[in-house]
């Protein structure tokens, strides 16, 4: 007899709207020993003109500076003995300026005489004169599960450079991001001016170097966020664009791709990296750091409100400290509403917050 | 009259229940007057003369029988009675079983005996027995009765099936107690024994059905198909593990594991889907990396190192979405085998283990079906005759859809906006020629896609063909022709900005393989042939992908290469305790073009820099060559019923490597064939097992050992790139291994649970090696391997309440893997810390534990014949453990913290509802 038989399995699953994996901070994985750091930048700009000096224990970096001191050596000669600032901080003197296609490394001695000494890198060419532009652009988040959709906007802002042929020219590119916006408080006297440096930006490295990319102008994302409320204040956007060397490049990469890991299968196994420096008489010697020289190009793009054509939100989270805002109310006769007033500026960031960045303008 | 105790699993299912009166047995038997007169004759004696003057039957092991005189007269007394006279004095106890039948056992081993209730059992059993194929019990009439002089022998020939799939059951046993003959079925379920001409007592067992005990009246050469039921009924569970343990101690192959589908298929599955691979996972010897890892690691070895087919076609990447499931539709298998240790002459080319997936033919009788539909997946098959009798097909297609849950998880956006699915399609035509030869056309494809949110997604696909001629050409000779044809392919996309790409890499392969099976004597069984696969590379494409891409479209072409292997093996019985499998596998390989070889400055380490020329290799033009002979070797003695030992050596070599520059496999990983810069793989393979069993078969214990050294290995260089690579030797180095470690299972049957437990010490190093310039991981030290985790437990248990309730738990304990961890930050300026690692591996992540189970109603709900619906239960991860899958350090505000990634950190509930009609 011939007979179809229909099997029919209906799998009804209890799983709904459940996160199925999870990330859970491991306390002390590892008993980490002391580790001699000594790190630095020095350029032709404030703030990147000094070595630190110190033994880190942990991974928040934090360590105890040691007592040290340096010298920085051009084209294999003595170019300047570094100024102790403080124990373990050692800067180079304001009036000394780094030169284009000059060899530079830095020498320290530690209070127990041991020197170290970083690689010598030949500081490149400053790279062509910047050019930045920014697109907002407006993301529908929609809940399906409640029907709920919330407007948000991005500002993306991007770096026009021309890439050349490798065989002609070799370039690598860094970009750093920092913002600084200000602050009014419900005491309209008082100006708050914050800051605030924007780490991660995966794509802020690009070499022509591999080969791998095309020639001619290349369009490379620098920066990517919310908008938020401090779009609601004036706000800068300060863009710095490195001139590195080769080693420089890679080691910025490489520290990239060690923490770009999710966990995931995806991620690179991770490999030993120390950085630029070793202990002149014993090489073995475990110290960390990097030490670099280089030139910097700066563009600060100043935005307002009214020239970013999109809603700013009202809400503080990204003040730190900040809270919710009360409802916003638009002044009678149309005109925007007042900035968000949330806590005291001056009372989470303290005094230093109400003087303004040196290239402030209102 | 003396006979070997052919129903030992209905001990297994009596022993430990609760104490009954004889309510159970059947009256009408052990009400039969009996008059005898007994004057000095033993027990056997006795049962003999029984059997020769009434309808009884008695089952029993010899040796529990003792031999000492009886004198008793009996007069019409009842056979109840006169049975626990004897029985008494001699320790010996006595269950009913069949109308006729009685199995005697040892008191202390059936002290619960009495438990057994025949009129219970034969409520469950009546079903089958009742269906008209049934042969249990019936005397089954085969040959030509009319034939004069009638032959003194008869060839008994056919094959062994399942009644309700029509599936062929492969391994199962044919035994001739009095006769002292046994034989199995081969692959495809067919089967030939020579027995005397006349009526003889048979039974067949196959794992996961029925235990079947029957008579046969041979005239003359005959055919004989023989239907098997699996039942839903007790027993069924306790012959799963009587059978494989039995198996394990007569075959001369160490470290081979079948496993039955039906086995597979009553495991607590992970959302809900039974899967082969996670099955196989729960073996000793047998890790993976991870919930979410690709493929598995048997031994110590790479996942590349599995020679993983399906109906003999290789498979380059046997997972689905994300490795939580694999490509295996457990609709259409019919059989898993799993070779962890020795390796046949017939399997080569990966030096670790064979996994060897066989797909069913199709029913030649009748049109079936099975299918489900789910929230996550849905998949249905269909098989049946084409030309009844003579053709059949089996088509199944399978799908997922995790999206749709995905998809509500809204406080994740960059989860509610990913994707993922993956299908695939089995298809299976079989064309019979005549009774002794089949021709099948297999094919295979599958597609996998996962998007995450708008940055970077993957994607791959399995496709395999193959056509194959069976033939038996008489009981001696049978001969297996195959042709295939492989296709396995993966793309990486990533918008990341400027250097936004796209990734095309795979590997096609085209194979043959022709086996001769000749078996000249009972002692012998010879496999011989030729085998040859021809891996092409396909070149590493690499094209911009994004708007704001620039990057340039390139090829990394990839070399090709021709492997063939000629193997003869033989089984051999030495003598009834001694059994070899011998064999010899002479491996070549050509590596050829067309290709551009890099050659590089002596002495260096290869790099883009040490590049100094290239050498280009037309079409089919050798590059490199080499040839290997591949020796095969295991014994078995068996010490006696109950305990033997195996040993085992062989030399396997591998021309294929699959690069990898993460932890864990990952379907974007590259296949690279053997040339100037990567050796050939080779292993060297030893184990050593016992195997045991205590009391009545009860305790079934075994316990291996294995050594593996492997050379010709290679290991990615610290912060290796491998996407798009041209030469990608310079991301490499070579690199020697090893691995050991002990293996020990404890199974027992207590009836109705059934409870195994396995215990695996093993390690795997690896060390880079022979490098130039001292370029070396770890420095040049061995360090463990990214899978290496030095204990697995797995505890299984299976309760079968009646007929229709079964209740599985598993627990898995596995130590953590090491991965690599930060020794330190350094902060390059305040806002900037840069982490530094160790050297590879010399962190283990917290150790992996879990438990689950599953609640069945098997044909209960519905009780009708025509209806069944059976409902599962099932929880993965009862407690939630969040087991972590990895370790990695990320910035939080300015420090690095440590965080675990747990795939499956929670419970995951699940309940599956089957209906049949």
């Amino acid at each position: 007899m011939k007979r179809i038989r229909i099997i029919g399995k209906i799998s009804l699953s209890l799983l709904l709207a459940v996160q199925l994996s999870c990330v859970t901070q491991l306390e002390n994985p590892l008993e980490l020993e002391p580790q001699l750091v000594i790190s630095g930048q020095f350029s032709n700009s404030p703030g990147s003109r000094a070595i630190r000096v110190l033994s880190v224990e942990g991974l928040d970096g934090k360590g105890t500076q040691l007592e040290a001191t340096g010298s920085i050596y051009k084209d294999g000669q003595v170019f300047a003995e570094m100024v102790v600032n403080a124990e373990g901080e050692l800067e180079l003197p304001p009036s000394l300026v780094l030169e284009e296609g000059a060899e530079y490394f830095a020498e320290v001695i530690t209070n127990g005489n041991k020197v170290y000494r970083s690689e010598p890198q030949i500081v490149q060419p400053k790279l062509e004169t910047m050019t930045v532009s920014f697109e907002v652009e407006e993301d529908i988040e929609s809940s399906r599960f409640l029907g709920l959709t919330v407007n948000r906007s991005r500002i993306e802002f991007f770096a026009h450079v021309d890439l050349p042929d490798p065989q002609v020219e070799k370039r690598y590119y860094r970009w750093v991001v920092d913002e600084a916006w200000n602050y009014i408080e419900s005491n309209q006297d008082d100006t708050c001016y914050l800051s605030n440096t924007i780490f991660d930006n995966t794509s802020s490295l690009v070499t022509n170097a591999s080969g791998l990319l095309q020639s001619g102008e290349a369009r490379v994302s620098i920066l990517d966020k919310r908008l938020d409320n401090t779009f609601a204040h004036t706000h800068f956007i300060n863009v710095y664009l490195h001139s590195l060397d080769a080693k420089t490049f890679e080691f910025y990469e490489k520290s990239e791709r060690l923490t770009s890991g999710t966990g995931t299968i995806y991620d690179e196994v991770p490999g030993p990296f120390r950085g630029n420096l070793s202990n002149v008489d014993d090489p073995e010697e475990v110290v960390l750091g990097w030490v670099e020289f280089f030139l910097v190009d700066t563009l600060r793009y100043k935005l307002r409100r009214d020239g970013i054509n999109t809603t700013v939100p009202t809400q503080c989270d990204d003040i730190p400290g900040g809270g919710p805002c009360p409802p916003q109310i638009p002044p009678p006769g149309g005109g925007l509403p007042p900035p968000c007033q949330c806590n005291a500026c001056a009372a989470v960031l303290g005094q230093d917050a109400l003087s303004p960045p040196d290239y402030w303008v209102d | 009259m003396q006979r070997i105790l052919l129903l030992f699993f209905f001990f297994l299912t009596v022993l430990f229940a609760t104490p009954i009166s004889a309510q159970g047995q059947d009256e009408a038997l052990l009400n039969t007057k009996i008059t005898a007169n007994f004057s000095g004759q033993n027990l056997l004696q006795v049962f003999y003369d029984l059997e020769q003057r009434y309808p009884v039957q008695f089952f029993y092991k010899e040796e529990w029988i003792p031999r000492t005189g009886i004198n008793a007269n009996f007069s019409a007394e009842p056979l109840g009675a006169v049975l626990e006279k004897l029985m008494d004095d001699a320790g010996l106890k006595y269950v009913q079983f069949g109308p006729n039948a009685l199995i005697v056992g040892r008191m202390s081993d059936i002290v619960t005996l009495e438990s057994f209730s025949y009129a219970d059992y034969l409520a469950d059993v009546d079903a089958v027995n009742n269906q008209e194929k049934s042969i249990i019990n019936k005397l089954s009439i085969v040959g030509d009765s009319t034939l004069r002089p009638l032959p003194t022998r008869a060839k008994i020939s056919g094959t062994i099936y399942d009644v309700e799939s029509e599936d062929v059951l492969p391994g199962a046993q044919i035994i001739f107690p009095e006769l002292k003959k046994q034989t199995f079925a081969d692959s495809e379920g067919n089967f030939e024994i020579e027995i005397p001409t006349g009526k003889h007592e048979v039974s067949i067992e196959a794992p996961g059905h029925e235990k079947v005990s029957t008579f046969l009246q041979a005239y003359s050469d005959a055919d004989w198909d023989i239907p098997l039921y699996y039942t839903a009924y007790q027993l069924n569970e306790v012959l799963l593990q009587a059978e494989s343990a039995g198996q394990n101690k007569t075959s001369a192959e160490a470290g081979r594991v079948n496993i039955s589908i039906v086995d597979i298929k009553k495991r607590p599955a992970l959302l809900g889907e039974v899967d082969i691979v996670n099955t196989v996972l729960l073996l000793p010897g047998v890790s993976t990396v991870g919930e979410s890892a690709s493929g598995f690691n048997v031994r110590g070895g790479n996942v590349d190192q599995n020679l993983i087919m399906q109906a003999g076609n290789i498979i380059f990447n046997s997972s689905h979405l994300f490795g939580f499931f694999s490509v295996f539709n457990p609709d259409v298998v019919q059989n898993v085998s799993l070779y962890k240790g020795h390796i046949p002459a017939q399997y080569g080319g990966r030096v670790s283990s064979v996994l060897d997936v066989e797909v069913k033919d199709g029913s030649f009788r009748t049109v079936k079906g099975t299918g489900s539909i789910g929230l996550f997946s849905s998949k249905f098959s269909l098989n049946g005759p084409i030309v009844k009798e003579q053709s059949s097909f089996v088509i199944a297609l399978r799908g997922a859809y995790p999206n749709v849950l995905t998809g509500y998880i809204d406080n994740v956006p960059e989860v509610s906006q990913s994707s993922s699915y993956y299908g695939d399609a089995t298809i299976k035509l079989t064309q019979k020629l005549g009774d002794n030869g089949k021709i099948a056309l297999f094919g295979y494809g599958s597609k996998d896609f996962f998007r995450f949110s708008e940055d970077f997604g993957f994607s791959w696909d399995n496709y395999a063909g193959s056509l194959t001629w069976t033939q038996i050409y008489n009981s001696q000779l049978s001969s297996k022709i195959e042709a295939k044809a492989g296709r396995y392919f993966s793309n990486f996309f990533n918008a990341t900005g400027v250097e936004g790409t796209t990734n095309d890499a795979g590997v096609n392969n085209y194979g043959f393989r022709a086996n001769v099976q000749f078996v000249p004597n009972r002692k012998h069984n010879f496999n011989f042939g030729i085998e040859g696969n021809y891996y092409d590379i396909l070149d590493n494409e690499t094209r911009p992908f994004g708007d704001n891409s620039v990057v340039i479209p390139r090829t990394a072409p990839k070399d090709q290469g021709l492997e063939l292997g000629l193997y003869v093996n033989d089984d051999f019985d030495l003598n009834d305790f001694i059994r070899f499998s011998a064999g010899l596998r002479f491996s070549s390989f050509a590596n050829v073009g067309p290709f551009d070889v890099s050659i590089y400055e002596e002495n260096r380490i290869r790099t883009d820099d040490t590049r100094i020329n290239t050498i280009s290799y037309g079409s089919g033009e050798q590059i490199e060559t080499f040839a290997n002979i591949e020796p095969r070797i295991s014994l078995r003695i068996r010490f006696d019923e109950t305990s033997s030992m195996k040993a085992s050596y062989n030399r396997v070599n591998q021309y294929l490597h699959l690069i990898s520059n993460t932890a864990s496999t990952t379907p974007i990983d590259i296949w690279q064939v053997s040339n100037n810069y990567f050796p050939a793989q080779r292993a060297d393979n030893y184990s050593l097992g016992f195997f045991k069993d205590f009391g009545v078969k009860t305790w079934k214990t075994s316990l291996e050992f294995f050594y593996r050294d492997m050379t010709g290995l290679v290991v990615t260089k610290d912060f290796a790139s491998l996407l798009g690579k041209p030469a990608i030797e310079t991301e490499v180095l070579n690199a020697v291994g090893y691995a050991y470690g002990s293996e020990f299972s404890i199974n027992r049957s207590f009836g109705d649970l059934d409870l195994e437990l396995s215990f695996t010490y093993a390690r795997t190093f690896r060390k880079a090696d022979g490098n130039p310039e001292g370029v070396t991981v770890n420095n040049g030290e061995f360090f463990p391997a990214d899978f290496d985790s030095p204990i697995n437990i797995n505890f299984s248990a299976k309760w079968q309440q009646r007929s229709t309730r079964t209740f599985g738990i598993n627990f898995l304990f596995r130590s953590g893997r090491p991965v690599s961890a930060p020794e330190g930050v350094f902060p390059l300026y305040p806002s900037l810390l840069v982490p530094t690692f160790t050297e590879r591996n010399t962190l283990r992540i917290p150790d992996y534990h879990r438990l689950d189970f599953s609640y069945t109603f098997d044909d209960g709900l519905v009780n009708k014949r025509k209806f069944k619906t059976d409902l599962t239960f099932s929880v993965y991860n009862a407690y939630g453990r969040k087991n972590p899958f990895s370790v990695f350090f990320r910035r939080e505000g300015l420090e690095y913290r440590a965080f675990t990634l747990s795939v499956l950190g929670t419970i995951l509930p699940f309940v599956s509802y089957n209906f049949r009609f």
